[in-house]
């Protein structure tokens, strides 16, 4: 499993272009002989059909990223993000996706073919007046540089609306997993690897779309699933820095597997919550509670969708979420896979979902 | 019977997502009145009746309260909390709160750097008299919700207390509810209103009404310097004309101006700027519902005090008992 | 009828967000003479429909207005008002306004206080609080035909023609374009589509795209194209502005890529001068609300460059819109059946 997530962390899919994300998900489902579908969005559906209630799980194939929005007169370009401090992005390398836009071709599978480097830099320290140091660097002044030496050379190379995507690879680091895009290749690779069993219910995965601008694949696909209750399998914020108490830090790196309470677009069902702890503690799960309230996943539009449904959501602390360099703990990552695996072989759905 | 059920509706605990004590309160009232009552997957109560016209009338009223999420427990034994709702920093300053299991609790906030009126939600914290992380977590855990401790006061046709917000709207429901109705009836009580009216969406895409009707209470602008708002208490309950979710059609504005003047009641106009209500939720369902509100006139929404005047809670029921008996 | 005049008749309509019965009724009006299918929905949206078959191909643009309803009515018979959506209160002091009062419609003047000037200081904007509405009227007779929620709009001064082929008027968002496809229904009623076309002029897009929401739901079309406006370049303002004269095709994540594909090897087959706008995430039009209804849609957007956006001055070429017609026109007689569905299929 964390082979498959390193794989996939190195690939790019910034949200609208998940292609090649898309692509390697369906060679890797490929041997379960089980029928995939791609929606009009591009989010993949795959299901096991079987008896019992209907149980989507869900994870996003998108990751936080640009497009060049702009061409200026010397040569460097203008970007649009989303889900993007201009913090992270100083002095960073990314890649820009070229080629023809797809259907009629699409442009490279691999992060290094179809794509060329780009930096992202700002004013030198040097030249900058005293009262600028105190400034955050907005995304106006940040400058995306592809070494062009105006803007004729720039418009051969690049087109208005290429994804530009973090130049990572993954690595470890101590320990930990270090990668851009952990969030949510975790929730994808966690996915992949619960689609080998059959579960004794109605199955349907989900890897959406598009998350990350505003849980718009998870709107379309509920409403093609309309499930009884749903898990989102998700990365999430750990601040878990000197002195930043435990509802700032929302999570820990190193606590488990980490359940939704409350965020900004989820009130988690008291019920959903206890399933899932019961779960835990009887196979001694590591797990810990989501403190913060910030932030939302794809739960947010499932639950609302159609006559509504319960959503557990069971995420992976990752610190330095949405920058270039993002990091997970292997164990909390194979206790999200197991607490997820484990209620879905209880059958644990049965204590959530209301029977009229 | 108002009053009354208004001291059993207040009373109850129903913080949004917890609400299972305030639909059991509401559900051994609505049970003499209805034919069926069930709960759907999101906790939104539906009550439903029969009728004989052929069409499908919802009438719509949340049952949530505002309240504070315990977001941890401290060595020390004090609580730190996030707002369930719109509840404000300022306001939770010096309250009274009580949990599902009837624990008290006081909430106060660091006194060390800023006064109450600058203080923010990660500054506050409930004091349950516990001395160490122990004690404390054997009253109340991560997730758990407090709501205001204020009991209904009634005096000179005002009603005080806290939940107000919309137990008044739950009340006036199940006093129309016992008239008679030419339609397909379905009170819903619903769910999860205070956190993004995400209850009563999903409630009308299972019951695609004719017409829904919401009842919610909107702010009242006649206290010194209040934010702008023509409604004032004592005035009637006012029909909706748009709020920040919805902007009710000229349609359903015409019948239900149509159904005040049926029923001899006098009513205001609501234009309301800052808010929304499970209206826009319910407007923008499965492919369009036809939707509007009434609204009741409230001092100091969100609060433990907040103030209604009873007879425009009257004057409600009457009008919706009469919008129950139209032609569709 | 000429284009312009067809603009003219929509713009005159008083139709603010979420109260377009009268603009809805006029598109209606225009949509019936032409002998197309005509039908509403239960958000207010007004449709016509031509051809048959697959793709049903959903062509969208807005009918309603930026406007304001009373929000009180003072002791001496003034208003106060306050925006539905939209609307800068800074636009408003010295513009005639219309009233939808009880009896009718009732002209006014916005006022608001005079900004004690003192010589070395700017004038303060204008905010809500300082804006009144006057409709000389005696403050009894200003009670008895005018309440709180009734609806306000810029007054209906018809389009002036300027140089160079550009016009001027209010809610030229999104009437113009809206009036240019009703034409084009006209042109395209006569041939031999292998599709079918569905025009919706929807409701309350400049405030929850409620109507968006409806009409992709309740049509679930193969295609959906919004057609609005967008930014053309006051002076100072170096990216999200685009030339008067070219017609805008969106490129974005939240749009489908396929879709931009067609549209635009139909501006480059028909010659059309056009330019790509990227965004991450293209807020801000029906096309954003329609994509994620049902299953999901694919969806594209075709804006025309305006200046002075929600004023009662927008300025536009009248080329341009003709020029998107011509663009569609292309897009839609291209539509066979084949091709359409793979230009759609997500190919990795």
């Amino acid at each position: 499993m964390l082979e498959r997530l390193k794989t996939l962390c190195a690939l790019p899919g910034v949200s609208g272009h998940e292609g090649p994300v898309r692509a390697y998900l369906k060679k890797e489902l490929a041997p379960l002989g089980l029928k995939t579908v791609v929606d009009p969005l591009g989010s993949l559906h795959v299901r096991r059909p079987g008896p019992g209630p209907r149980i989507l799980l869900a994870a996003h194939m998108d990751e936080v990223g640009m497009v060049v929005s702009g061409i200026r007169e010397d040569g460097t370009l203008a970007y649009s993000g989303a889900g993007l401090d201009a913090r992270v992005l100083v002095g960073k390398r990314v890649r820009i996706g070229t080629g023809a836009p797809m259907a009629f071709g699409s442009f490279g599978t691999s992060a290094s073919q179809g794509s060329i480097p780009g930096v992202i830099g700002c004013k030198a320290i040097h030249l900058q007046k005293e009262e600028e140091f105190k400034r955050t660097f907005p995304h106006e002044e940040l400058y995306l540089d592809i070494g062009a030496k105006d803007k004729k050379e720039a418009a051969q190379a690049v087109r208005i609306g290429d994804p530009v995507w973090f130049d990572v690879e993954p690595m470890e680091l101590g320990g930990l997993l270090c990668a851009k895009a952990l969030d949510d290749c975790i929730g994808c690779a966690i996915l992949l690897e619960l689609l080998q069993e059959d579960y004794g219910c109605d199955l349907w995965a989900a890897f959406t779309v598009q998350e990350e601008l505003g849980l718009r694949g998870a709107m379309a696909t509920a409403h093609r699933a309309e499930p009884a209750l749903a898990l989102v399998l998700e990365g999430t914020t750990a601040n878990d820095l000197p002195e930043l108490s435990p509802p700032k830090a929302v999570t820990r790196v190193g606590g488990g597997a980490a359940l939704t309470v409350m965020d900004a677009r989820t009130l988690a069902l008291p019920e959903m919550v206890a399933a899932l702890i019961k779960t835990a503690q009887r196979h001694a799960i590591p797990y810990q509670l989501r403190q913060g309230t910030k932030g939302g996943t794809d739960g947010g539009a499932i639950h609302q969708a159609c006559c509504g449904c319960p959503v557990g959501g069971v995420s992976v602390p990752c610190r330095y979420i949405h920058s270039p360099n993002s990091l997970a703990s292997p164990a909390d990552i194979r206790a999200a896979y197991e607490l997820a695996r484990a209620f879905l072989r209880d059958q644990m759905w049965n204590e959530v979902i209301r029977h009229a | 019977m108002l009053e009354s059920a208004l001291h059993a509706l207040t009373a109850a605990y129903g913080p949004s997502g917890r609400e299972s004590r305030i639909r059991e309160a509401i559900s051994s009232l609505a049970e003499p009145l209805c034919e069926t009552l069930q709960t759907d997957p999101l906790g939104n109560l539906i009550a439903f009746r029969p009728g004989k016209s052929g069409k499908r009338l919802m009438l719509a009223a949340h049952m949530d309260q505002i309240g504070l999420m315990v977001t941890d427990v401290q060595e020390d034994g004090f609580l730190r909390v996030a707002a369930v709702g719109g509840l404000k920093p300022a306001i939770a300053i010096a309250r009274r709160v009580v949990f599902e299991n009837g624990a008290p609790g006081t909430v106060y906030y660091e006194t060390k750097t800023k006064g109450p009126g600058e203080a923010e939600m990660e500054d506050l914290f409930i004091d349950v008299g516990a001395k160490d992380k122990a004690e404390a977590e054997s009253i109340a855990r991560i997730g758990d919700v407090a709501v205001f401790y204020s009991p209904l006061q009634i005096e000179n046709g005002l009603a005080t207390g806290g939940a107000l917000d919309n137990r008044l709207g739950c009340a006036v429901l199940l006093e129309a509810l016992a008239g008679p109705c030419e339609h397909d009836l379905y009170a819903v009580f619903t769910a999860q209103e205070e956190v993004g009216t995400r209850g009563a969406g999903p409630a009308a895409y299972g019951i695609l009404p004719d017409l829904c009707v919401a009842l919610d209470v909107t702010p009242a602008g006649d206290t010194p310097k209040a934010a702008p708002s023509a409604i004032a208490l004592g005035k009637g309950p006012a029909l909706k004309v748009l709020d920040n979710s919805v902007v009710v059609s000229a349609h359903v504005r015409l019948l239900l101006e149509e159904r005040a003047e049926a029923a001899g009641v006098a009513i205001q106009y609501e234009v309301l700027t800052t808010g929304g209500t499970d209206t826009g939720a319910i407007a923008r369902t499965a492919g369009g519902v036809t939707a509007g509100c009434i609204s009741l006139p409230c001092r100091y929404i969100h609060s433990p005090v907040e103030t209604v005047a009873l007879a425009d809670a009257q004057g409600a029921v009457q009008w919706i008992r009469s919008v129950m008996e139209a032609r569709l | 009828m000429d284009l312009l005049e067809r603009i003219a008749r929509l713009t005159a309509a008083a139709g603010a967000t979420g109260m377009e019965d009268a603009v809805a009724a006029e598109v209606a009006a225009q949509l019936t003479e032409l002998g197309v299918e005509v039908f509403r929905d239960k958000a207010g949206s007004v449709y016509g429909k031509i051809g048959e078959g697959h793709p049903l191909v959903l062509l969208m643009a807005h009918m309603d207005e930026v406007g304001m309803v009373v929000q009180k009515v003072e002791e001496n018979g003034m208003l106060r008002l306050c925006k539905i959506a939209g609307v800068d209160p800074r636009i408003l002091p010295g513009s005639r306004l219309v009233i939808q009062g009880r009896e009718g419609p009732v002209w006014a003047v916005a006022g608001a206080l005079p900004p004690h000037l003192k010589k070395e200081e700017e004038p303060p904007a204008y905010q809500w609080e300082d804006i009144l509405c006057d409709t000389g009227l005696a403050a009894e007779e200003a009670r008895r035909l005018i309440r709180p929620g009734d609806m306000v709009t810029l007054a209906p001064e018809p389009p002036l023609n300027l140089l160079s082929g550009r016009a001027s008027g209010k809610t030229m968002d999104d009437r113009a374009p809206l009036a240019a496809l009703i034409e084009l229904f006209a042109r395209l009623g006569d041939e031999e589509l292998s599709c079918t076309v569905v025009l919706c002029a929807s409701v309350q897009e400049e405030k929850s795209g409620a109507g968006a929401m409806a009409g992709a739901h309740n049509l679930c079309p193969d295609m959906a194209i919004a057609v609005d406006v967008c930014h053309a370049p006051p002076p100072d303002t170096p990216f999200r502005t685009y030339p008067l004269e070219e017609v805008v095709l969106c490129r974005s994540a939240s749009l489908h890529p396929g879709l931009f594909t067609l549209l635009e090897s139909s501006a480059k087959a028909m010659r059309i001068p056009y330019q790509v706008e990227a965004a991450m995430a293209a807020k801000g039009t029906d096309a954003w609300d329609m994509a994620v209804q049902a299953s999901g849609v694919a969806t594209g957007l075709i804006s025309v460059p305006l200046r002075y956006m929600h004023t009662g001055v927008e300025v536009l070429s009248l080329e341009t819109l003709a020029n998107m017609q011509k663009l569609l026109t292309g897009f839609l007689r291209g539509l066979k059946t084949g091709p359409w569905e793979e230009a759609l299929c997500w190919r990795d």
